[in-house]
């Protein structure tokens, strides 16, 4: 009877045996997504840290499991990057580019390749030139930056990238925080 | 987690048990190293006299630092990597004489912070491939081996501690 039960536990063991090692669950068969010829996973986009089950504590391999970093440069992994647009991790909490330039560059073209291996993405390659209109957005108002003449912008040029009615084009809208106070009082 | 400390409760309430508190050092080798301490609670079965299972749960706090060379411009980055993990480990361990070893395999959930971090820019390599975040869950391959001295034990854990490769040696009292 004892030995029967020993049984039975040794085999619940190893079923939650594998399941404990189930965080290392999408194997390869669920690296679908082809980015530059290299498979990834879903769960790149959902933060470097879900890779970690099987590709290590710092995404540096795991036994056969291969290390990011034989493709990635070492920027890329950061978890500061935890605001998502489109599927794009972007730095929490940031309301001007200038923050970005200190890792994507002073023109925010990032630097694709280092070392022959994937770097800094370039801005450009989502938001294109819009971010040359950063540039003149030189007063900060309670940390956004706003572009001269923001107090009659229906007048002063805002609505050619944030849409004829400032809620938003090109340009993200400006009810987003202004509300619609446009409407009232700026008209 | 719930299913698995109902496993060691009901596992240790099969065989003569024994509880093990044990504190010690645990070094990672792979990329930066990392030093620090652990402690850990682990629960001893015996089912027979040549075989032990043992579930134990681990801690480790561990400190690391890193510097990148000066670049052309002088500029000099160093990183301080603090990690904190929880470990739970299945061994099968082999019992001869006052020596036991054998393997393991476990699951940890780490926290990793880097602290001092300089700002890297285009051209300036990062010097730490770790991230700060929390809730890292990492696999762990284990192999074990120790001595008993009466009530006190001794032993060496090597762990593949989820691709840093490392090893912890711990000594604790039993109960």
């Amino acid at each position: 009877m004892r030995h029967h039960v020993l049984r039975i536990m040794l085999v619940i063991m190893a079923g939650l045996m594998v399941l404990s090692i189930g965080g290392c669950r999408d194997l390869l068969t669920k690296h679908n997504i082809d980015l530059d010829g290299a498979k990834h996973g879903k769960k790149l986009y959902s933060g470097a840290k879900n890779c970690t089950s099987c590709h290590g504590i710092n995404l540096d391999g795991n036994g056969f499991i291969p290390s990011c970093y034989s493709c990635h440069d070492q920027l890329w992994n950061k978890d500061d990057h935890t605001v998502y647009v489109s599927g794009v991790p972007h730095l929490l909490g940031v309301s001007s580019v200038d923050a970005c330039r200190k890792c994507h560059g002073q023109d925010l073209k990032g630097s694709k390749i280092r070392d022959g291996k994937q770097a800094l993405p370039s801005c450009y390659e989502c938001h294109d030139d819009l971010w040359t209109g950063y540039a003149f957005h030189s007063i900060n108002e309670e940390g956004y930056m706003h572009a001269p003449g923001w107090e009659s912008p229906m007048t002063s040029g805002c609505t050619d990238c944030h849409g004829p009615t400032l809620q938003g084009g090109t340009a993200r809208s400006c009810y987003s925080c202004h509300g619609d106070e446009w409407n009232e009082g700026h008209d | 987690m719930v299913l698995w400390i109902g496993l060691v409760l009901f596992g240790s309430g099969l065989y003569a048990s024994q509880y093990v508190f044990s504190v010690g050092t645990t070094l990672t080798l792979k990329n930066v190293p990392l030093i620090g301490i652990s402690g850990s609670v682990a629960i001893l079965s015996e089912p027979n006299d040549r075989t032990i299972y043992e579930y134990q749960l681990l801690s480790h706090v561990l400190r690391g630092i890193v510097f990148n060379a000066p670049g052309g411009d002088g500029f000099e980055s160093g990183v301080l990597i603090e990690m904190e993990t929880y470990e739970f480990g299945f061994y099968h361990l082999f019992l001869e004489d006052n020596y036991y070893w054998g393997p393991g395999v476990g699951y940890g959930i780490a926290q990793t912070r880097e602290v001092n971090q300089a700002e890297s820019r285009i051209g300036q390599q990062d010097p730490s491939p770790f991230f700060s975040a929390k809730d890292i869950h990492y696999g762990v391959l284990l192999l074990k081996i120790g001595k008993t001295f009466g009530k006190y034990i001794c032993e060496l854990n090597v762990s593949s501690f989820g691709g840093l490769i490392g090893g912890s040696a711990l000594c604790g009292i039993t109960y």
